[in-house]
C-alpha cells in the first residue's frame, strides 16, 4: 500500500538541516498508524510526500503498487489524478476553498471523481450531518468557527471513503467529545478496509484507539510498529 | 431538513477562469490582433505587387530599329515592317507597340526638351513587346532575335525580364518580412496570454492546488482557463480586426499595391456578398479591399481564439506538472 525507500526531503533555500531524512518504511493495506513526534519532527512533510503534495528530494515512494514519481512523468501522467482521487487528506489548516459553500466543499472530491449528483447530495450531506454540521450546509468557510471548518475538512477528506487517509493534527481545533467523534469516524474507515495515518500530538487520542505508531524525530524515523 | 435542491459545480464556481483579467487581456489581443491585420496587408500587398510586376515590366521587352524606313536584307520590305512582321508570326508574343512620335517626344523629354523636332534625328523606331507572362524571364525567344537580326542588322533588343525576376524577388523578400512579422506578433500573443495565464495561476494558487490535490485532471484545471482565455481572445480579436477595417480600406485607397486588386475580385466571394448583401454594399466592399484581405481578416480572431487557449493551455500545464 504505502512503500518508503530512502526518503529525504531538503528544505527550500537549501539549509543543511533536511526535513525528512532516509525515511524507509512499509504500512500495509487496511492497517492503522499513528505518526507521532514533537513539533518539526516532520510529520507534516512526510504526510505531504505520502499524499504526494510534495515531491521527496531524494529515494522512492510507491501508493497502491505505483511509484509516485513515475506516476508524475510523462508515461504516467493520467495516473496522478487517479492516485489522488483515492488519497483523503485532512490538513491542518483545512484548506478548504473559500468560494464554495460548505456543502460544496465537501461534495467537491465526488464531483472530481465524477460521482452522480443524486449520490453525492445524499452522500455529502450525510456526511456533514454525522459531524454536526448539518445545518450549516450553505455557510461559506469565513462564516464558520475553527472547529467548523476542521470538521468540514475532515469531511471532505473521508466523504468519499478514500482508500487511504491522511490526517494532520486532525483535532486539533476540537473539544474532546468532538474528537473522540471524528476518532470514530476514522476507525470506522480503517475497519471498512482504509488505511489511515494520523499525526497528532493529542496522547489522549491515541490512547483511546490502540493502534502501532510511526515515530519521527528531527526528520528520521525513530520508531515503527 | 428541509431537501437541498441539487446543484453542479459549474466552471466559474471556483472562480479560476474569472481570475483571467476581463479588460486588460482583450485589449491587449486587440492590439496584437491590429497589428497583424496590418502585417496580413503587407503579405497581400507583396503578393500582389509581385503579381503585378510579374505581369507588367517583367513581360516587357523593347525593340530598337535604327533606319527603320530603309530596306531589309534580303530586300522584302522596311526594317521596321520586316521586324513588326516577325513579332507578328510567334504566338510567344502577346502584343506589340511602335511608338508614335508624340510617344518617343515625351519618352526623349527629359534629355532634349520639348520643342525638338525628331525627324531632324536619326532615331530608331521603338517597339514595345510584350511576352506572354509563362515565357517573360527568358526575354525575347532566341530564334526570333537572331530572325531580327537578320531581316535587319543592328537591332537592339533590351529584355525588361531580368528586372521583372529582380522585382519578384524583392517582392518575395517584402512578404517574407510580412509573414516575419505575422509570426512574431502570433509568438508575443502567446506570450502575453501566457504571461496573464500565469498571473491568475498566481492569484488563484491555493485554489488551483487544492482542487489539483483532490485529483483533479491537469486537462480539468487547464480546460477552465483555457476556456475563458479563448473567450477573451475572441473578443480580442474581434474588436482588433474591425479597428484594422478602416485603416485597411484608407491604405488600399492610398496604396499602390491594393490600386488594381479590386479587378480581380474573388467572384466567388463576390456571389457570396450578394446573396446576402444590398448591391451598393457589395460594390463598397469589392471596391474596398483586395478580395484576398477580405478573406484572410475573418481569420483574424479565429487565430487569437486558437493562440489564447493554446497558450493557456500550455502554460496551466506546464505549472502543474511543477506540483
Amino acid at each position: 500500500m504505502i512503500r518508503l525507500h530512502h526518503v529525504g526531503l531538503d528544505r527550500a533555500g537549501g539549509s543543511r538541516s533536511a526535513l525528512l531524512d532516509d525515511i524507509s518504511l512499509e504500512i500495509g493495506a487496511g492497517a492503522f498508524r499513528w505518526l507521532l513526534g514533537p513539533s518539526g519532527a516532520g510529520k507534516t512533510s512526510l504526510l505531504r510526500v505520502i499524499g504526494m503534495g510534495e515531491r521527496p528530494t531524494r529515494g522512492q515512494v510507491s501508493l497502491f503498487g505505483a511509484d509516485t514519481q513515475a506516476a508524475r512523468r510523462r508515461s504516467g501522467r493520467g495516473l496522478t489524478p487517479k492516485l489522488r482521487r483515492r488519497i483523503g487528506v485532512v490538513y491542518q489548516d483545512f484548506r478548504l476553498l473559500p468560494e464554495l459553500t460548505l456543502f460544496d466543499n465537501v461534495a467537491l472530491p465526488l464531483r472530481l471523481a465524477r460521482r452522480r449528483e443524486s449520490e453525492l447530495v445524499t452522500q455529502a450531506r450525510d456526511m456533514l450531518a454525522w459531524l454536526g454540521l448539518g445545518d450549516r450546509l450553505d455557510a461559506l468557510p469565513r462564516q464558520l468557527s475553527g472547529g467548523e471548518q476542521q470538521r468540514a475538512a475532515i469531511a471532505r477528506a473521508v466523504v468519499g471513503r478514500p482508500a487511504l487517509l491522511l490526517a494532520d493534527e486532525p483535532t486539533g481545533n476540537l473539544d474532546d467529545a468532538q474528537a473522540a467523534r471524528v476518532l470514530q469516524l476514522f476507525v470506522e474507515l480503517h475497519r471498512a478496509g482504509s488505511t489511515v495515518v494520523v499525526a497528532t500530538h493529542n496522547t489522549a487520542l491515541v490512547q483511546a484507539f490502540a493502534a502501532p505508531a510511526i515515530r519521527l524525530a528531527a526528520g528520521r524515523l525513530v520508531g515503527h510498529g | 431538513m428541509a431537501e437541498r435542491p441539487v446543484t453542479r459545480l459549474r466552471a466559474d464556481r471556483l472562480g479560476l477562469g474569472r481570475a483571467l483579467g476581463s479588460r486588460l487581456l482583450p485589449a491587449l489581443v486587440a492590439a496584437m490582433t491590429f497589428l497583424a491585420a496590418l502585417a496580413l496587408a503587407g503579405m497581400v500587398g507583396a503578393s500582389q505587387l509581385a503579381g503585378r510586376w510579374q505581369d507588367g515590366a517583367g513581360t516587357l521587352v523593347t525593340v530598337q530599329v535604327p533606319q527603320p524606313g530603309e530596306a531589309a536584307a534580303g530586300g522584302a520590305g522596311g526594317r521596321l515592317d520586316r521586324v513588326e512582321a516577325l513579332l507578328d508570326g510567334d504566338a510567344r508574343i502577346a502584343a506589340h507597340h511602335r511608338l508614335d512620335d508624340t510617344e518617343l517626344q515625351h519618352l526623349l523629354e527629359p534629355w532634349l526638351g520639348d520643342g525638338t523636332k525628331l525627324d531632324t534625328l536619326p532615331l530608331p523606331a521603338v517597339v514595345q513587346v510584350r511576352l506572354r507572362a509563362d515565357d517573360a524571364a527568358a526575354g525575347l525567344p532566341p530564334g526570333l532575335s537572331a530572325a531580327i537580326a537578320n531581316a535587319a542588322p543592328g537591332t537592339l533588343v533590351e529584355a525588361n525580364g531580368v528586372w521583372g525576376v529582380r522585382l519578384a524577388r524583392l517582392a518575395a523578400s517584402l512578404q517574407a518580412c510580412a509573414a516575419l512579422a505575422l509570426l512574431l506578433v502570433g509568438l508575443v500573443a502567446a506570450g502575453v496570454i501566457a504571461v496573464a495565464a500565469r498571473a491568475s495561476l498566481g492569484a488563484k494558487r491555493q485554489t488551483v492546488e487544492i482542487v489539483h490535490g483532490l485529483g483533479a485532471a491537469p486537462g480539468d484545471i487547464a480546460g477552465r482557463f483555457a476556456r475563458r482565455a479563448s473567450v477573451l481572445c475572441a473578443i480580442g480579436g474581434v474588436a482588433g480586426s474591425l479597428a484594422a477595417l478602416p485603416v485597411l480600406v484608407a491604405l488600399a485607397r492610398l496604396a499602390a499595391p491594393f490600386s488594381a486588386l479590386p479587378k480581380e475580385a474573388d467572384d466567388a466571394l463576390v456571389a457570396a456578398w450578394q446573396a446576402r448583401l444590398p448591391a451598393a454594399v457589395v460594390t463598397a466592399l469589392r471596391d474596398s479591399l483586395p478580395s484576398a484581405l477580405w478573406r484572410a481578416i475573418p481569420a483574424l480572431p479565429l487565430g487569437a481564439t486558437a493562440i489564447g487557449w493554446a497558450a493557456t493551455q500550455a502554460t496551466v500545464r506546464a505549472w502543474l506538472r511543477r506540483l
